[in-house]
């Protein structure tokens, strides 16, 4: 037994001291949020509907009473690891990144919402990567080609026309929403939202004229094991 | 033992011990939905549906990517200490 506790001590102590990079931690958090597609796998059963809504709710306001804490300096920002120098004074990417997974789960049609996450989760990390190795003409077009793979993999079964218009937009909107950076709005944010709302609003004018162009579901709800 | 560390330490330990939930949980959906795709669409002969395979894959290869430099750079930091 004490041998044990010696060992848990030990590995504490380790633990402890150990200091490495963010970057990689940012690369793989963001990776991390395509676990939220999980979503659309969940049963469509009352009770689970309701909490799909309260949880992701729940968890939002949560992150923005942490962030009202640390920017009000309540809590420190040295608390948030992985944090940029130049978020110590704004909102959080990490929140941007939540509200927009949270507005496209709740609001959006999953066929426009999941490439848009996938987008924000792989594609943005790599095009932060291709940046740093290759230069910034690159990101245009490495971002551009993943984002198309991920809208095609998502519309592959519409008409052809409407799958060659959807990638060029969605992919198009994505790697804007990437580069045009602005201060009070995180990059996270707007490669998520922008593809989003230029899609829904596609949708919605052809919708108008007649053309329904959503394909099917790409995930479809699990069943209750009883 | 936490009260003595330092609050950047502390974080950086809440980070490592979250690090099994972020490398696992994606490979654990990512199989789920190839999972799904099996049992709907493989099994009853629909090979035209293959979204969910798609997927699935693409949340793991894309985890794959930066889970592996993510890793070395941790156990390279373990190892300096």
């Amino acid at each position: 037994m004490k041998k044990i506790k010696d060992q848990i001590r030990e590995t504490q102590k380790k633990i402890n001291s150990i200091d490495f990079d963010a970057h990689w931690y940012r690369r793989v958090f963001h990776t991390f949020g395509a676990t939220f597609l999980l979503y659309y796998m969940l049963p469509d059963v009352d009770w689970i509907n309701l909490l799909k809504i309260l949880i992701p709710l729940v968890v939002i306001v949560f992150a923005i009473s942490l962030e009202f804490l640390r920017l009000s300096g309540k809590i420190s920002s040295e608390h948030f690891f992985g944090l940029r120098f130049y978020e110590k004074n704004r909102i959080g990417s990490y929140l941007f990144f939540g509200v927009a997974v949270l507005i496209l789960l709740v609001f959006f049609p999953q066929q426009i919402a999941i490439p848009c996450i996938l987008c924000a989760c792989i594609a943005d990390p790599v095009m932060g990567e291709v940046r740093l190795r290759l230069g910034k003409t690159w990101v245009y077009i490495v971002g551009f080609l993943i984002c198309s793979f991920f809208f095609i993999v998502t519309w592959y079964r519409a008409d052809l026309w409407i799958l060659f218009l959807i990638t060029f937009v969605g992919a198009a909107g994505a790697v804007v929403g990437e580069v045009k950076k602005f201060w009070w709005l995180d990059d996270d944010f707007m490669i998520q939202i922008l593809p989003a709302v230029l899609l829904l609003l596609l949708y919605l004018v052809l919708n108008y004229y007649g053309v329904d162009i959503l394909p099917e579901k790409v995930i479809y709800p699990g069943r209750m094991p009883w | 033992m936490v009260k003595k560390s330092k609050p950047h330490d502390r974080v950086i330990r809440a980070e490592l011990l979250f690090t099994p939930l972020l490398i696992l949980l994606p490979f654990i959906v990512g199989v789920a939905l190839i999972y799904d795709w099996l049992t709907r669409d493989f099994f009853t002969n629909q090979l035209e549906l293959t979204s969910e395979l798609i997927h699935g894959i693409i949340i793991i290869i894309g985890n794959l990517m930066f889970d592996i430099p993510f890793l070395n750079s941790l156990k390279e930091a373990i190892e300096k200490k």
